[in-house]
């Protein structure tokens, strides 16, 4: 399994910045968006990433992620956890659902992982990755429980009914501050060439 | 330390009353991801705004999109086109977001995803079933032109 990550000081500085591109903001209205981490994924594969000491500095968090997976299924989810916490203290998704042909919607109860980003998998056609948009508010409150917001999607050029967009919202119920992000394939392994970059967003 | 991360590349704002395209061409390849987003209406009367890349017109464009008329949810889906339709637009100043992830690889097909709209807001994930690295990217109507004021800007994500 490998997954290389890249520092955020080993990428060139650059100058004019965006205002705030959190998921559900049309326009940049905002502070400035920060590159704190991002991680690829190698030819190996890799059941899962990790962005680990998160600093402190930012009012948000947006994840963007491009994945695919390796099962042989059309379409899985990802589980998430906060802080190394395995337990019971999720809700993993409140989700809006357009496939093509019809919209749904689907709430989960509660959970050891929270799920903001299905990606397809192999059986979906070769070179196909997903892409989502993950954004955590107040991370570093320790006053209010944690939710997450989402878009994702992908499509495959065809009928079956797998691709799709989806809304999701999602809940660490816990008042900690996030200082640990975890990003697990919920089957097969993340293919080589998915990616995942870490956002700090200041308020 | 974190490092800021997107760089306007180019901005256009449309003059006058005769633009039904335009196009940003030689993007650079040293981002990882593109963002482009604009405010974009029509001169007269409704047009879906499409998005095209490469200037491929062969049928190598999907997309999958959710989207609401004020009373009802939909979702739908088109294959092999020529282009991505991603909203239909009037005389309103729309917004219009597209996120382009890992645009300058040459391994995987490209996705992006689309969120905006007015009269039926949206989002859509689209594909273009290509591995070519994007090297520009077109906006434009099948009839309508842009009103003027319209505006795009094309951000690179380090």
């Amino acid at each position: 399994m490998s997954a290389s990550s890249v520092a955020a000081s080993s990428i060139t500085q650059g100058l004019p910045k965006s205002r705030s591109l959190l998921a559900g903001n049309y326009a940049y209205g905002g502070g400035a968006t920060w590159l704190i981490e991002r991680i690829n994924v190698g030819s190996a594969g890799a059941s899962s990433v990790t962005f680990s000491n998160i600093p402190k500095t930012f009012k948000h968090l947006q994840i963007r992620g491009l994945a695919r997976m390796t099962a042989a299924n059309y379409v899985d989810d990802t589980n998430w956890t906060f802080n190394n916490d395995n337990g019971t203290n999720y809700y993993a998704t409140h989700q809006v659902r357009g496939n093509g042909s019809a919209v749904s919607a689907y709430a989960s109860g509660t959970a050891t992982y929270f799920r903001p980003f299905p990606p397809p998998e192999a059986n979906t056609g070769s070179n196909i990755f997903g892409v989502g948009i993950i954004d955590i508010h107040n991370y570093t409150s320790t006053n209010m429980y944690k939710t997450i917001r989402s878009l994702s999607g992908y499509d495959d050029n065809t009928t079956l009914g797998y691709a799709s967009v989806w809304f999701r919202s999602c809940l660490w119920m816990s008042t900690a501050a996030v200082n640990t992000i975890s990003i697990a394939a919920n089957s097969g392994v993340f293919s080589q060439y998915s990616s995942f970059a870490l956002y700090g967003v200041v308020g | 330390m974190p490092t800021p991360t997107e760089e306007l590349i180019a901005k256009y704002t449309v003059s006058g009353s005769s633009t039904t395209t335009y196009t940003f061409s030689s993007i650079p390849n040293n981002y990882t991801d593109l963002i482009l987003v604009g405010s974009v209406a029509t001169i007269a009367s409704t047009d879906v705004v499409n998005v095209r890349t490469n200037t491929d017109t062969g049928t190598n464009y999907s997309r999958t999109f959710i989207y609401g008329d004020g009373s009802a949810a939909y979702s739908s889906r088109t294959s092999n086109d020529t282009a991505t339709g991603i909203a239909t637009l009037d005389t309103t100043f729309t917004p219009i977001v597209l996120n382009f992830m890992n645009y300058s690889n040459t391994t995987t097909y490209k996705t992006w995803l689309y969120r905006g709209g007015k009269l039926y807001p949206a989002a859509q994930a689209a594909l273009w079933r290509s591995t070519a690295a994007i090297n520009s990217i077109t906006i434009y109507f099948a009839s309508q032109t842009f009103a003027a004021g319209s505006t795009f800007s094309l951000y690179g994500v380090l």
